[in-house]
Parts: structure tokens; C-alpha cells; sequence
């Protein structure tokens, strides 16, 4: 279990993907099972209690995401535009539909029972995962490159910096259109555990904390701040803010950075409260000019009270 | 019924085609792997130009020659190229002072040593009634040997013969040789450089008097306005007469200086207090962007207004040279001592053009490559194995 790192709650998992991580999901209300998508274009299950591999499948091509559904389905699309079902107890996979474009994301909303994928197609779809088949296609104003479930509400972000914020009960119209304020592209949207607000990260070391309700008294409550940023003498190197992910009982945030690094956030009193571990956040790496491709490694951290409590 | 019907299906499908092509330029210029980059931005911008006539000035076109302008303006390899320079060119002629753009052309050397250069920066400030700077202009493209020379001199000396006959013209108020000075000047302006809205309404009533007598006062007018510049004559009447025009005249005018809008709010005339809240809102905006979106006023604002004014936004910086050489010039190729910033993505790939890609998607171009490629080695494998086996089976036959 045991790792060359520092600490003793932290450890690598062992027989990690081959290729760049785009995404790792816990499984729901458990810390016990971890889904893994890769650009090797296998999804995995891990059990992180006894690290072990449990299981593998793979796309034709690299997977941007994947979710589960509940303990024992899994949902997986990426680049060859076909979104995968799992089943881990028949060791089955299904193809369930398929988008125009790549699968940028894949999303499970519990409280509608409803598998959402976003696709670079600039549509959304949504999946009855009983069947399991396609119940509708919401077309976007772009590509989409980020989406959040909120309750029964379904953020999603695309290209050109737009937001826009669906009820999932009811895809007949789009319930708020925004714009992101950060000034470059969204790469990730989580949502408050509380529902009431979302953390949008952007391509330039910048992370914003918005908030659903769109009157004036509580959009006056938004706020975004720089993280991700390394600073030399006079240079400043910024990198994307690729992974957001929260603790979903004191509503701190952790953000994941191209710079390796992984910083825990404090939102209410707008604090920084640890930085380095890793909950789950992927890392993804596309500077072909400097080549340092980080190892394609999962880190797992038991995290302390002390670590994730706001202050 | 039917033929609107009709109308709107091929409409649709012409959408449909102009979508599908630019998506194709879109990822040609992200995946282009030679040593000539600007060959893609070059067929981009000229197909644009071809399938977007509208050309406003928050257009696709405008747009793109500003990617494209960025793209390269560290590179020096495409400083005399004549695409390059077309480029630029054109890009400046979107300014409503097109002046400070060749200024710092040249400042970038780019253009130095080509004829085009010369010409439309001459042409440029011929416009502006500044005669004896367009000569200098020429002249200065002729000793620095620029290419084609003759071409260069050509013109040069067609502009001496203009310039006198128009001084004679003023002197002497002969009305014959000014009707045919008025023409040349029509046919030799590269019309891309002007502004599509100012420029040609001018000229359109300057030639047209000119057919008729009252040729005189009207030139003489013209004389006199054109020291002042065109852009101001043009946009300072309707500031005054029409204050639905002033809404869209004074922004852009006070966003280049700020000190002057306040003094103009707080000195005299009813009818500005509208205007000037217009401008006030104009400004957070503008330095909300600047400083990042990270200032806690720039957020209080609601959704709604920060849609509507996000929009005017984005053709602010292309309106006036002044801005875009600020914020977007000067700023990141200076290397003075504020701290520089670097983002450690390939900016230059995901904002190319007038679309973005994701890193995501910059990765998969790779991938799908690589995966070509390999797809292509098994093919050739296959087939020297078919080959060989066919060999060996022509070799036991025998």
C-alpha cells in the first residue's frame, strides 16, 4: 500500500492506465469503488480499500468520461461518439446510443434517474438507464466541454463561455442562459452539494463560485480568484484548472491543475485550506512543446477533518 | 408557399455547407504540420471573404485577420510575405484610424520591403489630406528597395501628377481636370483598406458634384475638412443632430479618452446626461475585462446586462487601433517590467481562428492521426505480406 510519498494516508494505486486520465468518479455515497476513464481507451474499476484492479473494458477510442449509475452500472463515452453501459456483475458492456461528435461528458442525475451525456456536437442527451435508450437530444449553443447536476438541475458549459442552466424534469426550455465570468474557456462545472451554487474552472488558472438563484441580492455573493499559478521572478506561469470536486458534507471544494498541483478551497471564508493530494482529479496533459508527460498515476488521500472543515 | 418553402431548405443547406467548410478550416489550421502555417490561415481568410459579404465590423472576417494577425506577429518569417502584408493590410483598413496600425507595422518591420505596404499606408494618409506625408511614405518604401520597385515608382508618380493637378485645381479653380483626378482616386484606393461605412458615402457625394458645376465649393469643402480626418467629420455631426446615432458615435470616442468624456459630461448641453450614463457603463466593463473578471464590482452586475453588454464588447477592441495595440499588442510583446504571464496551455491552437478547441479536442486531432498513421503502416504490411506470398506462390508454381 505504502508509497515514497511523505505521508502515510496517501498511496498510489497500483496497475494505473497506460495513457492520460480524463476523469475519476467515486461510487456514490461510498469511498470504496473508483471509476477511471483513460486516453488508452479502457474505463476501470478500482477498489480503493484493497487496491486492486477489479475490472476493465475499453472503447474503440480514448474515453473523456464516465459516471456510475449505481453500484454495479457504469456509463462511459469518448472520442469514437458512443455512450457504454456496464454491468460489473455480468462483466457485460452495452452500447446504449451514439452523438454526432466525441463525448466530452457523462453525468448520472439520482433524483430524475437520467444518464446525461454532453457531446461536441453541441447537443445534450439524456438516457433512461432502465431500458437503457435515449430519451431526448437538447441542442446547445456550442460544443459542450463541461457539465455540473445540481438536484434536478443540469449546468452545462460550452465553448465560447456560455452557461446554461436546465431543469431536468422539464428540457422544453432552457431555464437561464449566462456567460461565464472568467474571461477564457470552461473546463470543468461542479455543483455545490447544497445546490445552490456551482464552481465553474477556466483555461487560464482561474476559478469562479456562482450562484443559481438570479436575483440581484445573491448573484452579489459571486466571486472568482486565481489559483494554479506559478511564479517565477518575473514570469507567471498559468495553468488550466482541469478538475473541480467536492467534500459533500462541509461543501469545500478541492480544484486540480495542470500544474500537478491540487489545492482545497474554503468557499465561505474564501480560503485556501491545504494544498498537494489528490481526492480526484485528473490530469490532463497537452504541452507537446515541453513533453513532460506527468505519470499517469491515481493518488488516493484519506483526507482529515482538519484538511477539508471550512475554518 | 412553396417556393418560400423551397427558398428556406436551400437557405438551410447553404448554412449547412458555409458550417461544414469553415469546421474544415477550423481544424486545418489546428492540424497543420508543414512549414507553412500561414498557407491555411491564407485560403481561410480568402474563403471568408468570398462566403461572408456582410463584412461588419464585429464580422467572422474581421475576426479572423485579427486571429491570424496575432497568430503570427512573433514569427518573423512572414514579415515580407506578400500574404502576410495583404493580411495586415487588410486588418488595419478595419480601424477607424488605420494610421497608428501601419505605424506599428513598421515599428514590427512587417511590410518593410513590400510595395503594397507603401501603397496603402500612402493611400491611407492621402485620404487624410496629408499629401506631403504620403510622398515621404513613398519615398521611403523606394529607398528601402521595396518589392516590386517598379510598381512602387509607378505609383509614386502617379500620385505626384494627381496631387499637382489638384493643387492647380484649387488655385487656379479650373473645374475641367478635377472630374478625372476625382476617378483615379476612386480606381487606385484599394477600397478593402477603407472603411465600409465612412469612407465610399464621402467620396460618392465629392465625385458626383463633381459632374455638375458646383464642383468648386464642394472640393473646397473637402479641402478643409480633410486635415481635420474624415473619422472625426464623419462621426461628430451626428453626435449632435441625432441622438439615437450618438449611442452608438460616442462610446467608441470616449472609450479612447477618458479624461474627455467626463469634461464634455460635466461642461454643457442638455441632451448628453444620457449619453454620458451610456459611457459610464461602457467604462466598468471595459476595465472588468482587463482586470479579469476578479474585481468583486465587475460581478454585481445581473445576468441580463452582462449578456447585452458582452456583446458590444467584443467589436469595441477591433473599432479602435488604439485598444487593440494597448491591450493586445503591446501588452504581451513588451517585455518590460511588469510580470510577464504565460499560460501553459497552447493558446495559440485552442483560440485559432474564429472558433476554440478544447484541449481535449486538440488531443484527439493528435490521436486520430497517430491512429491513421498506424492504420496506414498495417495497410503497408498486409500488403508486402500479399506480396510476398504471391511471390512465393509464382515461385512454387514454377
Amino acid at each position: 500500500m505504502g508509497d515514497s510519498s511523505d505521508s502515510s494516508n496517501e498511496y498510489t494505486l497500483k496497475s494505473p492506465p497506460t495513457d492520460c486520465i480524463s476523469a475519476v468518479k467515486f461510487q456514490p455515497n461510498s469511498s470504496h469503488l473508483l471509476l477511471v476513464s483513460s486516453w488508452d481507451t479502457g474505463v476501470r474499476l478500482y477498489d480503493v480499500n484493497s487496491n486492486t484492479l477489479r475490472m476493465q473494458y475499453n472503447h474503440p477510442a480514448p474515453v473523456l468520461d464516465c459516471c456510475f449509475h449505481d453500484a454495479v452500472h457504469s456509463y462511459s463515452g469518448g472520442l469514437d461518439n458512443t455512450l457504454k453501459m456496464y454491468d460489473f456483475n455480468a462483466a457485460k458492456e452495452f452500447v446504449v446510443g451514439s452523438h454526432e461528435a466525441g463525448i466530452r461528458c457523462v453525468d448520472y442525475c439520482p433524483e430524475v434517474n437520467v444518464v446525461i451525456t454532453g457531446s461536441w456536437d453541441s447537443t445534450v442527451k439524456l438516457w433512461d438507464p432502465r431500458t437503457p435508450c435515449g430519451t431526448g437530444s437538447f441542442s446547445q449553443p456550442d460544443k459542450v466541454y463541461a457539465m455540473a447536476v445540481s438536484g434536478d438541475k443540469l449546468i452545462v458549459g460550452t465553448a465560447k463561455r456560455k452557461v446554461l442552466v436546465w431543469d431536468l424534469r422539464n428540457m422544453g426550455y432552457v431555464q437561464q442562459r449566462r456567460e461565464s465570468n472568467l474571461k477564457y474557456q470552461t473546463r470543468c462545472i461542479r455543483a455545490f452539494p447544497n445546490k445552490e451554487a456551482y464552481v465553474l474552472s477556466s483555461i487560464e488558472g482561474r476559478v469562479a463560485v456562482e450562484y443559481l438563484d438570479p436575483s440581484p441580492e445573491v448573484q452579489k455573493k459571486k466571486y472568482a480568484f486565481k489559483c494554479h499559478r506559478l511564479k517565477d521572478d518575473k514570469l507567471e506561469k498559468i495553468y488550466p484548472v482541469n478538475a473541480i470536486a467536492f467534500h459533500q458534507e462541509y461543501n469545500t471544494f478541492a480544484t486540480g491543475g495542470s500544474d500537478g498541483y491540487v489545492n482545497i478551497w474554503d468557499p465561505f471564508n474564501k480560503k485556501r485550506l491545504c494544498a498537494t493530494l489528490a481526492i480526484a482529479s485528473s490530469v490532463v496533459d497537452e504541452d507537446e512543446t515541453v513533453g513532460q508527460r506527468n505519470p499517469d498515476q491515481i493518488f488516493i488521500r484519506n483526507l482529515s477533518t482538519a484538511e477539508t472543515k471550512p475554518k | 408557399m412553396q417556393h418560400f418553402e423551397f427558398v428556406l431548405q436551400h437557405s438551410s443547406l447553404y448554412v449547412a455547407i458555409i458550417q461544414h467548410f469553415s469546421r474544415k478550416y477550423e481544424l486545418a489550421l489546428r492540424s497543420y504540420e508543414g512549414d507553412d502555417p500561414l498557407s491555411v490561415w491564407h485560403s481561410y481568410i480568402n474563403w471568408t471573404e468570398q462566403n461572408y459579404p456582410s463584412g461588419g465590423k464585429s464580422s467572422q472576417l474581421t475576426q479572423l485577420l485579427k486571429a491570424c494577425v496575432m497568430n503570427f506577429k512573433n514569427t518573423d518569417q512572414y514579415n515580407n510575405d506578400d500574404r502576410f502584408v495583404q493580411i495586415w493590410i487588410h486588418f488595419c483598413g478595419k480601424f477607424s484610424e488605420p494610421n497608428e496600425m501601419f505605424q506599428y507595422m513598421k515599428s514590427k518591420s512587417i511590410g518593410v520591403q513590400t510595395t503594397a505596404f507603401y501603397v496603402a499606408w500612402a493611400t491611407c494618409v492621402e485620404e487624410q489630406g496629408d499629401t506631403k506625408r504620403a510622398d515621404r511614405i513613398l519615398l521611403e518604401g523606394i529607398s528601402a528597395d521595396a518589392q516590386p520597385l517598379n510598381t512602387l515608382k509607378k505609383y509614386r508618380d502617379a500620385f505626384l501628377t494627381r496631387t499637382c493637378r489638384q493643387a492647380i485645381a484649387a488655385v487656379s479653380v479650373a473645374d475641367e481636370p478635377e472630374e478625372p483626378v476625382e476617378s483615379e482616386r476612386h480606381s487606385l484606393a484599394p477600397l478593402a483598406l477603407t472603411k465600409r461605412g465612412a469612407v465610399p458615402a464621402d467620396r460618392a457625394s465629392s465625385s458626383r458634384p463633381g459632374r455638375s458645376v458646383v464642383l468648386q465649393p464642394s472640393t473646397v469643402q473637402q479641402k478643409q475638412q480633410k486635415p481635420i480626418q474624415i473619422y472625426t467629420g464623419e462621426n461628430a455631426p451626428p453626435t449632435v443632430a441625432n441622438p439615437s446615432n450618438s449611442n452608438r458615435g460616442l462610446p467608441n470616442t470616449k472609450e479612447n479618452v477618458k479624461e474627455a468624456g467626463k469634461w464634455t459630461k460635466s461642461t454643457s448641453k442638455s441632451g448628453k446626461p444620457i449619453s454620458s450614463t451610456v459611457a459610464s457603463t461602457d467604462f466598468e466593463i471595459h476595465e472588468d475585462e482587463g482586470c479579469g473578471g476578479g474585481s468583486p464590482k465587475g460581478q454585481t452586475k445581473t445576468v441580463g446586462t452582462a449578456l447585452g453588454l458582452s456583446v458590444r464588447k467584443r467589436d469595441k477592441p477591433v473599432e479602435t487601433a488604439d485598444n487593440v495595440l494597448k491591450t493586445v499588442f503591446i501588452t504581451t510583446t513588451d517585455p518590460g517590467e511588469i510580470i510577464q504571464e504565460l499560460p501553459m496551455y497552447r493558446k495559440d491552437l485552442v483560440y485559432a481562428g474564429v472558433t476554440e478547441y478544447s484541449p481535449e479536442e486538440l488531443l484527439a486531432i493528435r490521436w486520430k492521426k497517430q491512429q491513421e498513421k498506424l492504420n496506414e503502416q498495417e495497410e503497408m504490411a498486409n500488403k508486402v505480406a500479399s506480396c510476398k506470398e504471391s511471390v512465393t506462390n509464382t515461385h512454387s508454381s514454377k
